[in-house]
């Protein structure tokens, strides 16, 4: 348990250094140093209230809290999809994963974002798979904070074995 | 002692027979009086218009609530419905028509502003078209063949068109001065307002000129989805249109098909419905409080509003055992009884809440930073009524009108409560209605669990009730009702109903067409937010483009409640 403390601090304080520092090649040493998650969390409908619960103090230290910090597209690394996903709604998410930087992935938070969920008709996405590749589906209407937190360590493990949806499919770019 | 509420009840029935008097003489055998009172007419649409602005200017219907078509069994005819209210006598009126293939309907956009939204809608879900209205997709994907609420609707493969929207000249200015203004369009797809939603301004330099929202990016389809399900599959879908208070969309429902069927539920359940919806309350005014503060900078508070939701939300869990859509009230009743301890933990939370609530509040309410950002983008009560606003926002223009107090349900009469009253219609109103509204939600559900009285959770109706497994596998009869109510669904028999109830957002209506079967014909829901999307165009004029998240914020707009 001390040992996992300890941890958690190291983490928090290598985070403080990722929000503080304004150099761009600090940030990018401590980003090459650990694999550091930079999420861009997109939400829409219920799942997206779970996310925003996630942030308060019950699931310290949670890597959302961060989100404030990168609103831009072209700074994260890992796609957060909540919520139903409309066609109305499709060409702005590929626009947004075409402009994120090599290396990225994406977590289908939820039933709606991974196949449609119950919403068979007419305007409805039938999952983000559809649109690009995906790394991790979570199941759930909504999954519960805890299941999102399950999801991050599994996502910092494919992180660790470096594979991602895209090394393995051999995905053509021109989405 | 004179009693100035049964001098009140007895005006209200006085004024409403003479209405109704002045109508029956007037329009003679048209009117039909169910609930709600139905007005129809079989001739052709030369009437419509008229009819609807002497309604308006003669006989008091000054609220406009709602506008919608079915699609019928004759061929290419489209009935089409619209509701309206009188505020003085509180009485409801609903207009049929119907409307032949291919001819043009003339708009109602003179009368009330708020019908803009609806009348887009009925000709992108049912192809009725309609004067003076850009016949343009607003929910469904542009690009989409046919209509999808009609009921030869098929969905084929198609492709997405892009159209962008654009402004027509403006008519107070000059054409040359309107040439130079510049459009911008932001997208609020991060998190920053309930919803996924785009803006549209006009800008006459740094300033909002005008302004529109694009919605349609949530639209799920579920009033079409409805029509192929039975009542306790349309509860699954219902609580998941606007997650943070799915308790009032099960109830409304709820509510009016167990009045259809004329099923009087136990005095507990209505208590602890009525429990369940105001911790609803609670929780959604805290959410908006929670992006106000957000979108203003105040991490702080947005944190502790954060926690304070988190607090309910394990109250409600700690109830069914599930987080999010609780799912607490079924057909009947609510699905179980109060765990042990329950009670005692939930005044504890509200205590809690009541406490930082209180806290909160004393900061920020005088503070000259907060009342800078907020007291602006103003609402007044004659733009609120024409655009069809209710709840929380309309009260902060200073017209009193909630269904808690003119048309009480349930145990709303015997409790003592306030109905708190904006001025200015300012976002600072709107912030004290709603922190106001906390601690009056608070005040009822001490009072209700106080009192609560004893009994059974649930009605024993045969027609909504499943027996429990045990019994079964033990009797014939429990068998046959099991197996008649898993397969079939509840029976719904012949006519239409429209149930409302006062929702954190306004006023949120269920509107069930029936056909002596478990599937409903036509299901129509009057979202609060549908509203106050639109007099958004408003109340952003004149501002500034980068405070839009405020001021949606401040309105509390839902787009999971406007796209449905």
């Amino acid at each position: 348990m001390n040992n996992d403390n300890n941890m958690n601090q190291d983490i928090l304080s290598d985070v403080a250094m990722v929000v503080d520092s304004k150099s761009f090649l600090e940030r990018w040493s401590i980003s090459l140093k650990r694999d550091q998650l930079w999420p861009f969390p997109v939400s829409f409908s219920c799942c997206s209230t779970e996310l925003r619960g996630f942030k308060g103090k019950h699931f310290e230290p949670s890597i959302l809290d961060l989100h404030e910090y990168f609103r831009e597209p072209d700074k994260a690394d890992l796609l957060v999809l909540g919520g139903t996903i409309t066609h109305k709604m499709a060409p702005r998410l590929k626009e947004i994963y075409r402009q994120m930087p090599e290396g990225k992935m994406v977590m289908a938070i939820g039933a709606c974002a991974s196949s449609g969920g119950p919403y068979w008709t007419y305007s409805v996405v039938q999952g983000v798979s559809q649109l690009f590749p995906v790394d991790i589906y979570l199941p759930g209407c909504p999954p519960s904070p805890e299941a999102i937190v399950e999801a991050f360590s599994s996502i910092e493990e494919r992180l660790e074995k470096r594979v991602s949806a895209i090394s393995q499919i051999n995905w053509s770019l021109n989405v | 002692m004179f009693d100035f509420q049964a001098q009140e009840n007895e005006d209200l029935i006085q004024n409403r027979i003479a209405l109704l008097e002045r109508m029956v003489s007037k329009f003679g055998d048209k009117l039909n009086f169910e609930n709600p009172l139905n007005m129809s007419f079989d001739e052709n649409l030369d009437s419509y218009y008229p009819l609807i602005k002497e309604l308006k200017t003669f006989f008091g219907f000054n609220f406009f609530l709602n506008l919608w078509g079915t699609d019928t069994e004759a061929e290419g005819q489209t009935c089409l419905q619209v509701q309206l209210l009188n505020m003085d006598t509180h009485q409801r009126l609903v207009i049929k028509f119907m409307v032949p293939e291919g001819q043009v309907v003339p708009s109602l956009t003179n009368l009330w502003k708020g019908c803009f939204w609806c009348e887009q809608e009925t000709w992108d879900m049912l192809g009725v078209e309609f004067s003076e209205i850009p016949k343009e997709r607003i929910f469904s994907p542009d690009g989409m063949e046919g209509f999808p609420l009609r009921k030869d609707f098929r969905p084929k493969p198609f492709q997405l068109k892009s159209s962008k929207y654009e402004f027509t000249p403006d008519p107070r200015v000059d054409r040359e001065i309107w040439k130079q203004r510049t459009v911008l369009e932001k997208d609020f797809f991060l998190g920053e307002v309930n919803g996924p939603v785009k803006a549209i301004l006009e800008c006459d330099e740094d300033k909002v000129a005008r302004g529109r929202l694009e919605v349609g990016f949530l639209h799920r389809g579920i009033e079409k989805i409805a029509e192929g399900l039975e009542a306790r599959q349309i509860l699954v879908h219902l609580g998941r249109i606007n997650m943070n208070c799915s308790s009032f969309y099960e109830q409304v429902f709820c509510d009016g098909v167990e009045a259809h069927l004329d099923i009087d539920i136990p005095e507990r359940a209505k208590a602890l419905r009525m429990v369940i919806n105001e911790i609803e309350r609670i929780f959604e005014h805290l959410d908006t409080l929670g992006r106000v503060c957000d979108n203003l900078g105040c991490k702080p508070f947005l944190f502790e509003c954060l926690e304070m939701r988190e607090g309910l939300t394990q109250i409600l869990k700690e109830y069914s055992g599930r987080r999010m859509p609780h799912q607490i009230i079924i057909l009947g009743g609510v699905f179980k009884d109060t765990p042990k301890g329950w009670i005692t933990d939930c005044l504890r939370v509200l205590e809690i809440v009541q406490k930082k609530t209180i806290e909160i509040s004393r900061m920020i309410s005088k503070s000259t930073l907060w009342m800078d950002r907020l007291c602006d983008y103003e609402l007044d009560s004659n733009q609120a009524l024409s655009w069809g606003v209710t709840g929380p926002n309309l009260r902060a223009s200073g017209v009193n009108y909630d269904l808690r107090k003119v048309n009480p349900h349930y145990f709303y009469d015997d409790i003592d409560f306030e109905i708190p009253l904006g001025i200015n219609g300012q976002c600072y109103d709107r912030y004290l209605v709603r922190v106001e509204e906390i601690f009056q939600s608070i005040s009822i559900i001490n009072q209700l669990l106080d009192n609560l009285p004893l009994g059974s959770h649930l009605s024993k109706d045969a027609r909504i009730y499943i027996p429990f497994k045990e019994d079964v596998y033990k009797e014939s009869e429990a068998l046959i009702a099991h197996h008649k109510l898993i397969k079939e669904g509840v029976q719904l028999p012949i006519g239409e109903f429209y149930n409302s109830i006062e929702s954190p957002n306004g006023e949120l209506g269920v509107h069930l067409l029936c056909n002596n079967s478990s599937r409903p014909l036509r299901f129509k829901l009057r979202t609060p937010s549908y509203y106050s999307g639109q007099c958004f165009s408003d109340v952003i004029e004149g501002g500034e483009p980068d405070e839009v998240p405020l001021v949606i914020s401040s309105l509390n707009i839902s787009i999971g409640e406007v796209d449905r």
